[in-house]
């Protein structure tokens, strides 16, 4: 019983992990790159759970299913974080950090209103199937979704882990983040990697928020800029700007929510996650991950 | 490192700025309203000054008037709760309409004033200020239980006389009576009635239930519910296996569920918004609860329904304010929706609190125009002492303002019977009233039983 308890907080917290995981991986590799901290960043979850639902709704004409409605919108959030920065950030990209933070909080409002001007204030949900949970080897109950969530993050890091290493364009990326201007004399066009990183960032956003979307229905237009505090915590945990610190904080604290919730109080669910972000910000602001990119 | 800790300060105090302005942006969903309440003012005023030319007019015809009579209306009309505000003041606006139709109070325009509380007591202590000191309110009909306990103090003691369609909380049981009245049943009841149902199969329709765990929202509006279920559930012979405050708002309510299912209950009794109930009541079919469910009025409509899952729902108990029979029959609850929908442009009559309103408006609407027909000042003492005379037996019974006030002109006293029951205010300004045990199958709510205020 009391090993039951503590393996399904595990695996409740690898799933939400899963969840943290994708989105802290996005926000980091933007950071890596373009070196400030997005606040609209929460917004790119937000469209992606609101685009998945209307595409596959029929909002857009013929309804899609369900998985191919998420790449679509994962797509199209892609397209929305690219033209998101060369409509506000490309222009004020060389004024330093300070003025593109407060124009990113800026861009949040605006498209956080945008789409409740849209949609309204009301709950939407997912059209995703209901389950029960199913025994695995006896020991953790999990269901098909959920099991699915922890999938797409593992493939998800893997794709990224690629990426970064085996990739052109992840050693541009990695170039720039290291060293804009030694990469720009060495001949990158260091404007078109942070396009591309914004695309990249912005869809793995929005694939978090699919993910979210799938776990935790009903869902409103504040849910992106309210998770966002969470892959905050992750992305600081592992060290900004460090992708494979960012899975691992995600990890810890997706466990660190869940562990809480069951074994102190199921209250202050995301309050766990503050006090890791204070905690970390206090002792080892570097994260727990040290080295580059 | 001096320069440097410097140059931190600044970025610390430009971020520190910057969210401050963000707060204030924040809050810019505030100063939308600001600027809705300050519209709403100035509709007031152009009201006011409408219903002042309708008073020369007036004075030309019945030689008295004066200033117009203003009802505030303190509910949520943004937010989650907005509904509220919606549900209420069309229905305040007819009556007000019908009374002002009638030649108004001796010649003065009844004049309706909306504030938002937003569901918020803070905002709501603002709104009622207004109400009371600016707006100079004669009445008020509202607010809702979510702000109740923040406002009470500055309308008793003022002496603004407050009937409330919307107020159930347990904190007006010992309360009301001199200022405060309710159309709407007491919360204490409404527990009582779900602790009756899900005892006796008689209410249920499905067996006598001996095991039950509570999930009760940490906000006022839902602690309101908590004892009144525990206590009667014990003493009509049951055990409460669980009592949980649970956090309202959150993303997932897995770990509560998970210790609800714990406590091996055998119905659970959910007193928390829709949508969290939703999330609670998906949450409980994941981790394969076979226990039942028992919602109270918030998730008992078909809006709760339509956002679960039948496989979820099915079998599902409700509360309800039941209809009033007397009502029914003599066709007057039908004449209320149809009139409503003509006026109001709804889709259907029977929203939640629409029934209340009407009540709650006559018997306000009625007292004025007893106060003014005896002869005495307006003032809240007044009326306030006259809103249970109106509602009492043995007088002549009346349904609704315009009867009413023809009789009370020709100086007869009247008993109002509203839609929602007979009305007549107990010495805490409480009404008893029927209610309705309903019952979800393949997505909607049917009556399993009615419970008449007797059974409890």
């Amino acid at each position: 019983m009391v090993l039951d308890n503590l393996l399904q907080t595990v695996v409740f917290g690898l799933i939400e992990g899963s969840v943290i995981a994708v989105g802290a991986v996005g926000l980091t590799l933007s950071y890596g790159v373009t070196r400030f901290i997005n606040f609209a960043y929460g917004e790119f979850l937000t469209y992606g759970a609101y685009l998945t639902v209307f595409l596959a709704a029929g909002l857009f004409g013929s309804s899609l299913p369900l998985p191919v409605a998420a790449v679509v919108a994962i797509v199209l959030v892609g397209l929305l974080g690219v033209a998101v920065s060369r409509v506000f950030f490309e222009p004020i990209s060389q004024r330093g950090a300070l003025p593109l933070l407060i124009t990113s909080i800026g861009v949040s409002f605006i498209l956080r209103n945008m789409l409740q001007g849209w949609v309204g204030v009301s709950a939407k949900q997912l059209p995703v199937p209901l389950m029960r949970r199913q025994d695995y080897f006896g020991l953790v109950r999990l269901t098909d979704l959920e099991l699915g969530v922890i999938v797409v993050g593992v493939v998800t890091m893997l794709a990224i882990h690629l990426l970064l290493q085996r990739t052109m364009l992840g050693k541009r990326m990695r170039a720039t983040s290291g060293n804009r201007s030694l990469a720009e004399v060495a001949g990158i066009d260091t404007t078109n990697v942070v396009r591309q990183t914004w695309f990249i960032s912005a869809a793995a956003g929005a694939l978090s928020g699919v993910l979210y979307a799938v776990l935790f229905s009903p869902f409103r237009p504040v849910v992106g800029f309210e998770y966002l505090i969470v892959i905050f915590a992750a992305t600081l945990l592992g060290g900004i700007g460090r992708p494979y610190g960012a899975m691992l904080g995600a990890l810890f604290i997706g466990l660190a929510m869940n562990f809480g919730s069951t074994y102190l109080s199921a209250n202050y669910t995301r309050a766990y996650a503050f006090l890791i972000l204070v905690g970390v910000l206090l002792v080892r602001p570097e994260g727990i991950r040290g080295g580059e990119f | 490192m001096s320069h440097n800790r410097r140059r931190f300060l600044k970025r610390t105090g430009g971020l520190a700025a910057v969210t401050m302005l963000a707060g204030c942006t924040g809050g810019d969903g505030d100063g939308n309203q600001d600027t809705t309440d300050e519209g709403e003012t100035t509709e007031s005023e152009t009201t006011e000054a409408d219903s002042g030319g309708d008073d020369s007019t007036t004075t030309e015809s019945s030689g008295g008037g004066g200033e117009a009579i203003n009802i505030g209306v303190p509910l949520p009309f943004s937010g989650d709760y907005a509904w509220v505000g919606a549900n209420v003041l069309p229905v305040v606006n007819m009556i007000a309409e019908e009374i002002n139709g009638q030649g108004g109070i001796d010649g003065r325009n009844v004049n309706v004033v909306q504030a938002d509380t937003e569901a918020s007591p803070d905002a709501a202590v603002s709104a009622v200020n207004r109400l009371v000191n600016i707006e100079n309110v004669q009445g008020v009909i509202g607010p809702t239980s979510i702000t109740m306990s923040a406002v009470i103090d500055t309308l008793v003691e003022n002496e603004v006389p407050v009937v409330t369609p919307t107020a159930g909380t347990t904190s007006l049981d010992t309360r009301g009576g001199d200022y405060v009245f309710r159309t709407v049943s007491s919360d204490s009841l409404g527990g009582r009635a779900i602790a009756r149902a899900a005892r006796d199969q008689q209410y249920n329709s499905i067996q006598d239930y001996e095991r039950m765990a509570l999930m009760v929202g940490n906000k006022e509006v839902f602690q309101s519910f908590k004892e009144p279920v525990r206590s009667s559930f014990e003493e009509f012979g049951g055990t409460v296996t669980t009592a949980m405050d649970v956090r309202t708002g959150k993303a997932s309510y897995t770990s509560e569920v998970q210790q609800m299912m714990d406590s091996d209950p055998e119905i659970t009794v959910l007193i928390m918004s829709a949508e969290d109930s939703v999330k609670i009541t998906e949450a409980g079919f994941q981790a394969g609860y076979e226990g039942n469910w028992f919602a109270t009025q918030d998730q008992t409509n078909q809006d709760f329904l339509s956002q679960s899952e039948n496989q979820v729902t099915n079998g599902m108990l409700g509360l309800n304010a039941a209809t009033y029979q007397a009502a029914e029959e003599a066709g007057r609850l039908e004449e209320f929706f149809q009139r409503i929908t003509e006026y109001a442009g709804w889709d259907e009559g029977s929203k939640t609190f629409a029934t209340n309103t009407y009540d709650a408006m006559n018997v306000m609407g009625l007292a004025l125009k007893q106060v003014a027909a005896d002869g005495d000042d307006l003032i809240g003492a007044n009326i306030a002492s006259a809103i249970p005379t109106v509602a009492k037996p043995p007088e002549e019974t009346v349904t609704g303002y315009t009867q009413g006030a023809e009789a009370i002109d020709g100086g007869t006293d009247v008993d109002y019977e509203g839609l929602v029951g007979p009305i007549n205010f107990d010495e805490n300004g409480d009404i008893v009233a029927p209610f309705s045990i309903k019952k979800a199958q393949d997505g909607t709510w049917t009556e399993a039983a009615r419970l008449p205020p007797e059974a409890l």
